[in-house]
């Protein structure tokens, strides 16, 4: 409890039953969107892989608005999810993946102490959606460059375009959510939970070969970019002010 | 089957999961796939039926492109080699030996499946929270765990009525441009986001009406679901058949095998 200049007293609301029900159903959504995306676009030979994987674009937003609850929201979800594709017990350990997705952001987020509200004094909106579609396009193109190999100089030219375009992000819009919203909850978590998720089902099935594994790495990594970029930012933009003003809307880490 | 105690359903799925991880031979696989499939029809879960057999071959023939494709992709050296070429640095060998694995791991996948279509099918809601609660799992945690698959359900309602609606008023899903698409999902995700919330509200506000506490200890259940001598006995079997597998794989020995050589 916190005493205010004004004599009134803060009163700080615990875990209530809000946030275990809307990590309840945070999961089932989660869960039937994951399910859907694995089916309707699978990345071969890896089973829970998506080439557009629909519920990555729930987990970061609902991260960012619930908390730990939303990165659990995203590991149950991933839990399910490994379950219907067959890796059975496995899916414990493998649904770390869409836990991390949910999480670096989070923990970015926290660590900066920056407001999740990225849409907030967004300014040339257009302008800013462009300069995002050219960098997922960019990182797409640095991520086969990665797993090909052999093509160092084009990896190196989508770096240096990565960077100038997030400097020039930040020129245009001079907001420090934004900037983490774009290293950390689109770029980061994709390639983490990629990382983390192909390793897992690389664990499950035994050792496939190199290639395999990194094209099962661009599916993910390629997948989650356009997910986040294209349908969690206009979420994050358009409903962040909204939720914040409900009593679900956690600011810390669980409440 | 119908009349098992809830706990024992659920120690069937669990428990035969983990044999599937265990088993390596393809032999075993199948067999397991028998018993799977015999337990479903024994639980009176219509695998056959129009609404399963869609299912099933969809799973089957996305798995199919999956077995298809570790096989190009993971070159395996073996006995026979059926098909061996290099294209750029992509070595492709087809051997007995890639094709086994790939078999193998198909088969996991699909018992697998099986298990989740038992799981699903044979388990209501209320078989799984009355389960849980006989085990001792805490009435929060069941609670939502309970939740959690009725919002499964709810939400998959809820993204069809929403698509309906919008396909009535002139969306189209179907034949739309994949920019389209994505737009048009991002107006579902809108809908569903707002409804979670509000259904969140909605709940929250239910459950803490009934005075529910976040840490209840000692609440009392109107029903009682005994666990009788044939889930003893079924629990006890399962428990047999996942430690005798786990002998199996440790001395690398096959079940199948094992059962001829004694006979």
């Amino acid at each position: 409890m916190n005493n205010s200049s004004s004599g009134m007293e803060e009163v700080r609301i615990g875990v209530t039953w809000r946030h275990l029900v809307v990590t309840a159903l945070a999961t089932g959504v989660s869960a039937i969107l994951a399910i859907y995306a694995v089916i309707l676009a699978p990345v071969a030979p890896f089973p829970g892989v998506s080439g557009l994987y629909l519920a990555a674009a729930v987990y970061v937003p609902l991260s960012l608005w619930l908390g730990m609850w939303g990165c659990f929201a995203g590991y149950f979800s991933c839990v399910i999810l490994g379950f219907v594709s067959g890796f059975g017990p496995w899916s414990f350990v493998w649904a770390m993946a869409d836990f991390i997705e949910g999480f670096v952001p989070l923990l970015a987020f926290r660590i900066f102490k920056a407001d999740v509200d990225i849409g907030a004094n967004l300014k040339r909106k257009k302008e800013m959606y462009i300069l995002l579609a050219i960098l997922v396009i960019n990182l797409i193109v640095s991520a086969i460059a990665t797993a090909i190999g052999g093509l160092e100089v084009l990896w190196l030219i989508t770096l240096i375009v990565a960077v100038v375009l997030i400097i020039f992000m930040y020129i245009i819009n001079p907001s420090r959510s934004w900037l983490l919203y774009v290293i950390f909850g689109i770029f980061g978590a994709a390639i983490t939970s990629a990382l983390w998720g192909i390793w897992g089902i690389n664990v499950f099935i035994g050792e496939p070969s190199a290639e395999a594994y990194w094209i099962g790495v661009i599916g993910w990594f390629a997948g989650d970019l356009i997910v986040l970029s294209a349908i969690a930012t206009p979420m994050m933009v358009s409903l962040t002010g909204k939720i914040k003003e409900t009593s679900i809307f956690v600011d810390k880490w669980f409440s | 089957m119908t009349k098992l105690h809830p706990i024992t359903k659920i120690s069937i799925v669990f428990i035969l999961s983990f044999v599937v991880l265990l088993f390596s031979n393809v032999f075993d696989l199948i067999c397991l796939l028998i018993l799977i499939i015999i337990l479903g029809l024994l639980a009176k879960i219509p695998i056959f039926s129009r609404k399963f057999r869609k299912i099933i071959i969809g799973i089957l023939i996305s798995s199919l492109s999956i077995y298809i494709v570790w096989c190009f992709f993971t070159p395996v050296e073996g006995d026979i080699i059926f098909f061996e070429t290099w294209v750029g640095n992509w070595h492709i060998l087809i051997s007995d030996q890639s094709i086994y694995i790939a078999s193998r791991y198909y088969l996991r996948i699909i018992n697998m499946f099986f298990l989740m279509i038992f799981f699903f099918a044979g388990i209501s809601d209320r078989d799984l929270i009355h389960g849980l609660r006989s085990i001792k799992v805490p009435f929060t945690v069941t609670l939502i765990i309970s939740m959690t698959f009725r919002g499964l359900s709810m939400f998959q309602q809820e993204y069809s009525i929403v698509r309906e609606a919008m396909m009535t008023r002139g969306v189209e899903f179907e034949r739309a441009s994949i920019p389209k698409r994505i737009k048009n999902f991002i107006s579902i995700f809108i809908v569903l986001i707002v409804l979670m919330f509000k259904k969140t509200e909605d709940m929250a506000a239910s459950i803490e009406s009934r005075g529910i506490p976040l840490r209840s200890k000692n609440r009392t259940t109107y029903h009682y679901f005994p666990i009788k001598k044939k889930d003893y006995a079924i629990i006890i079997g399962l428990f047999i058949l996942l430690f005798f597998s786990i002998y199996l794989s440790l001395i690398n020995k096959s079940f199948v095998f094992l059962f001829l050589e004694l006979f």
